[in-house]
């Protein structure tokens, strides 16, 4: 199986781990394929995100460097300037024969969206054709017009596009894709596997990732690797502030430091999750007891609120898949809304 | 329970020593007048400013009731667990360093070793605690007060200092004083339930930053206003001072809303400076309560219509005097003066004519109390008229304004228990604060009603964010609706509830819909399938947000727009609002606070109290609306938000009030 995906964070690495657990779950040896990867550099190491997630999730052996043959170094356009598609495509062939050896079924996961890689002829449509693979195509449920791009994806794919799993649905359109379903898109050769909701805990991201772009310091130290679902910014008097605490699922409450009437109120909530003070105001002792009482992370940084928003948004729903929680509610979510027979039937087949 | 904190027979100093200007020095001079045994405790000495000191508190041969402890940090756990080995069952810990702090686990050890042993803890952190009836001061403060009547509990110790500094001054008493400090075991509810029963106590004054478990604050404070007033400050009401009180002893930032309503409701007096604290309390304790009709008797013309104005301002009344008083004074005062209320016995007084008059006032049924004011007129015998005042038998402040000239009537006066005020308008304002204490004291408790709800399915219900279900499982009246996922979804719901409908977007994320266009009103049959389509394009186009479908309900007549809210304070629970509804809600802010439960007549007292009541009344030949249906729900309303303590927030807006019913239209909750 191929997962595609019609844009970038969509859940494909959410998908490939749902589809792996359950497979080993049913006595199959599972291997996991991601040809291209974008890579980015923690310290002096290149490293692959989803590559590294999967990996640990389905507790698998292989040598990453052939898990990903494939990692962009480099700025897209520098990386295309260099490379020799034949050599790429030659390195993906051979990486992937070593990894699907011993191996009953290997999920093989698209890079960024579908048509990325096109310019050096590794695109997922190339490469699923190239590794022979049906594809899943994750539709993530951003707007009503991703139906047409979905429809020009199967122009692209042709007959090796199956199944499509929507992502991230809610409300009253689940009504209406299941009408759509019926009406359009089987007429057009795609079964629809499954419509997932959207999930808060999913989207949230860990501590950890906010921690590492933040580059601030903890006055308390979380207990463990907490998701945070939502962000707040306490700018206003304790009394609203409580409503939009109340309100909030997960969320961690960024703030002045000197701000202790909103520091104290947010440690009462039990949705505040974990607070980032801005500017370097460290707050009263007796507010960080309080908060290691009660097992509230404090993360102080150096920046203004505004900057430290900033740097929050560029990890914020882009967040790994991995950990138990949301592994956890990756399978329950796939176990619930996703016909797995459905797509086991077409492989076996295949097989 | 805290008789032996407060009575001990032997007390012991853990910490004291001869070092001049240390707290353990200054806690064991201050006991030297102590009517009971006191040792000292400290391995370096044998005796300390002539008390015989021990090593531990273990080996002092008897029995010890009460343990001081000002020992360095490190030392106080192990000192306890000493305390807790020899049965000491009261131990005040003035030593600093715990939560105050940040040190939670040190504050946590503290109370782990006084639950095992079963010690009744103060402070840590605190000044210490005094009662002056048997000359126990064990306190580090300079200064002693004199004995009295009232009991002085504070968060802030150096403010006990001040305090007690300046009614030394003023001669003004206090039976027991307690510095809280970080209340690890022991906090206001429990000193609360002692003054209850302390002979020694008729007055108990309370300064506050933070409120510990408000449910039993209230339960204790109303218990406890029914037989003595309680006057309390409340600090860090205003946004700037709850960031003020939050760093200083991470009090919670309540809403001062809970905290007034719930002074209110239990009965406790709410002064707001620390003049108004003492006032207030000299006044309950010298007057006590009374039914807030009020007599003026003055020898000046101006302080007596002040006087007037404040009666009026401060919500007294000036008493209707008996024709019998008139008389009275008719045949004592002369022709020109003023015989009706406020009583002017003129300019050419003397202290005999002053004294009279008062008689004869204070002889009226309906006077309950008398505010007194003379001015340093030449006739005027300040003396004479203090002791003519001290024989008046009915409530009486007095006024006597000047410098030098009163100063010994005021000390005659203050021995007699008369309180003196410099100020009219003061002594009137003090004076109101005893009638809105009386007025607390007499309300009665009522039983609350019981009700047959299904609590299994509202819980249910909040799950799947019902809320028009949990409000007709409460008994609350809604109109029919229903949710449509798809356009024909609701067409079907329209047709079955009959037209015309109001359609409205449903969706977690859109909390003012009227304000975004995504409500529609009065829709008939063919605009309902255009309309559904309408509002879900405006909810995505224009706020990008997810919606769950669209609210197709009957569309109600019009009636008499209110609101009704629950908001669910930290400390004090579940905050119950009213008032007048429509959009200028927020701008005018007519609306009447209670934490729940209530019952039926608090409730309707809730809707008589806002100004809109007047409406619902009718104005200008209106029929009147249906005050009791609003009850009612309010009711309801207290009952589910005490049976849920999920449900956070709670917003019934608009109410529809009829004639005859009234109807809830829209609703938002927030659960945990």
């Amino acid at each position: 199986m191929f997962v595609s995906s019609l844009d970038a964070y969509s859940g494909k690495s959410a998908v490939s781990i749902a589809l792996g657990l359950l497979l080993k779950r049913e006595g199959y040896r599972v291997g996991y394929f991601k040809p291209v990867g974008v890579g980015r550099y923690v310290g002096n190491e290149l490293v692959e995100d989803d590559v590294i997630t999967v990996s640990q999730t389905l507790k698998l052996e292989d040598d990453p460097s052939d898990v990903c043959p494939i990692v962009l170094d480099k700025p897209y356009l520098e990386f295309v300037l260099s490379s020799d598609p034949s050599k790429l495509r030659e390195r993906v062939i051979e990486a992937y024969d070593r990894v699907k050896e011993g191996k009953d079924v290997v999920i093989v996961e698209g890079s960024l969206h579908y048509e990325m890689g096109k310019t050096i002829g590794l695109c997922d449509e190339e490469l699923s054709s190239m590794l022979e693979k049906n594809v899943l195509m994750v539709v993530k449920y951003v707007d009503d017009y991703v139906i047409d791009r979905l429809l020009s994806a199967k122009l692209r794919f042709g007959e090796r596009l199956k199944f499509v799993l929507f992502n991230q649905v809610y409300g009253y359109k689940t009504s209406y894709l299941k009408s759509l379903t019926e009406r359009v898109l089987r007429s057009k050769g795609l079964e629809v596997v499954g419509m997932i909701p959207k999930d808060s805990l999913l989207a949230g991201t860990y501590l950890s990732e906010l921690f590492e772009v933040l580059k601030g310091r903890y006055l308390v130290e979380p207990r463990e690797d907490i998701i945070i679902e939502q962000l707040l910014i306490g700018a206003m008097s304790p009394q609203s502030a409580l409503g939009y605490f109340r309100r909030a699922k997960n969320c961690a409450v960024i703030t002045g430091g000197d701000r202790s009437d909103l520091i104290t109120l947010a440690l009462e909530v039990p949705n505040v999750k974990c607070l980032i003070l801005t500017g370097n105001l460290e707050p009263p002792s007796i507010l960080t007891g309080m908060a290691r009482e009660k097992g509230v992370p404090i993360v102080l940084v150096p920046y203004d609120t505004l900057t430290t928003v900033e740097l929050v948004e560029r990890v914020f729903g882009r967040g790994r898949v991995g950990g138990k929680k949301k592994v956890e509610r990756i399978l329950e979510l796939f176990e619930s809304h996703v016909d797995f027979e459905k797509l086991m039937e077409v492989e076996h087949d295949r097989g | 329970m805290l008789k032996g904190l407060f009575e001990p027979e032997v007390v012991a100093v853990i910490g004291a020593t001869p070092k001049e200007g240390k707290v353990g020095n200054t806690i064991l001079r201050n006991l030297k007048d102590f009517n009971g045994k006191v040792y000292a405790v400290n391995p370096k000495y044998s005796e300390v400013l002539g008390f015989k000191c021990y090593p531990s508190v273990e080996s002092i041969p008897e029995r010890v009731d009460l343990a001081i402890v000002a020992v360095p940090l490190k030392s106080v756990l192990n000192v306890l667990e000493s305390c807790g080995r020899k049965g000491v069952k009261n131990v005040v810990v003035i030593t600093a360093g715990f939560k105050e702090v940040g040190n939670y686990d040190l504050e946590k050890e503290l109370v782990k070793i006084c639950k095992r042993y079963g010690i009744n803890l103060v402070g840590p952190n605190c000044l210490g605690i005094i009662n002056t009836h048997n000359n126990l001061n064990a306190t580090f403060s300079r200064v002693s007060p004199p004995k009295g009547r009232i009991a002085l509990v504070s968060q802030s110790g150096a403010l006990i200092l001040a305090l007690m500094d300046w009614a030394r001054l003023n001669g003004i008493g206090f039976s027991k004083v307690v510095s809280l400090g970080n209340k690890a075991v022991l906090n206001e509810n429990d000193f609360m339930e002692f003054f209850l029963e302390d002979e020694h106590t008729d007055v108990v004054m309370l300064y506050l930053e933070g409120i510990e478990d408000g449910r039993r604050f209230m339960k204790v404070a109303r218990r406890l206003s029914k037989v003595k007033p309680v006057v309390a400050i409340k600090s860090g009401k205003t946004d700037a001072g709850a960031k003020a009180a939050s760093s200083h002893t991470g009090s919670l930032a309540g809403s001062y809303e809970a905290c007034k309503t719930a002074f209110k409701q239990s009965g406790v007096v709410e002064a707001n400076s620390i003049e108004e604290l003492f006032d207030c309390s000299l006044v309950l304790l010298s007057v006590g309560d009374f039914n807030g009709e009020v007599a003026i008797v003055t020898n000046s013309g101006g302080p007596g219509v002040m006087a007037s104005d404040a009666v009026e301002f401060f919500g007294l009344k000036l008493a209707k005097f008996e024709s019998r008083t008139i008389e009275g004074l008719k045949s004592i005062l002369p022709p020109i003066a003023n015989l009706y209320n406020p009583v002017d016995v003129l300019g050419d007084a003397d202290a005999e004519r002053f004294g009279e008059a008062l008689k004869v006032v204070a002889e009226d049924e309906n006077v309950g109390a008398i505010v007194a004011i003379l001015t340093p007129t030449a006739q005027i015998d300040f003396i004479k008229s203090a002791e003519y005042v001290s024989s008046i038998k009915k409530p009486i402040v007095t006024c006597f304004m000047g410098g030098e000239s009163v100063k010994g009537a005021v000390e005659l006066l203050k021995k007699r228990g008369i309180v003196n005020f410099t100020d009219p308008v003061r002594a009137v304002k003090a004076l109101s604060f005893a009638y809105k204490y009386g007025l607390m004291r007499s309300k009665e408790e009522e039983m609350h009603e019981e009700m047959d709800v299904d609590t299994e399915l509202v819980r249910s219900l909040i799950k799947e964010r019902a809320w028009f279900e949990v409000l007709k499982a409460y008994g609350i009246p809604v109109p029919p609706y229903g949710i449509a996922r798809t356009a024909e979804e609701a067409l079907e719901i329209a047709d079955k509830i009959g037209y015309p409908v109001a359609m409205k977007i449903v969706s977690p994320e859109v909390i003012h819909k009227t304000d975004v266009g995504c409500v529609k009103l009065n829709v008939g049959r063919d605009e309902v399938i255009p309309t559904f389509y309408e509002l879900v394009k405006r909810a995505e186009d224009f706020l990008n947000v997810e919606v769950d479908g669209v609210m197709v309900q009957k569309m109600m007549p019009m009636g008499k727009e209110v609101i009704i809210g629950m908001k669910r304070d930290p400390n004090f629970g579940p905050l119950l609002m009213f008032g007048l509804g429509g959009i200028y809600v927020e701008v005018f802010k007519d609306v009447s606070f209670r934490i729940a439960p209530i019952s039926r007549s608090m409730a309707l007292e809730m809707v008589k109290e806002v100004k809109a009541y007047k409406l619902l009344k009718g104005v200008r030949g209106e029929k009147p609306s249906d005050v009791q249906s609003v009850v009612d729900v309010l009711v309801r309303v207290s009952k589910m938000s005490m049976d849920f303590e999920e449900i956070l927030e709670m917003d019934l807006n608009p109410v529809f009030v009829y004639e005859k019913g009234c109807c809830v239209v829209d609703v938002k909750m927030v659960v945990r």
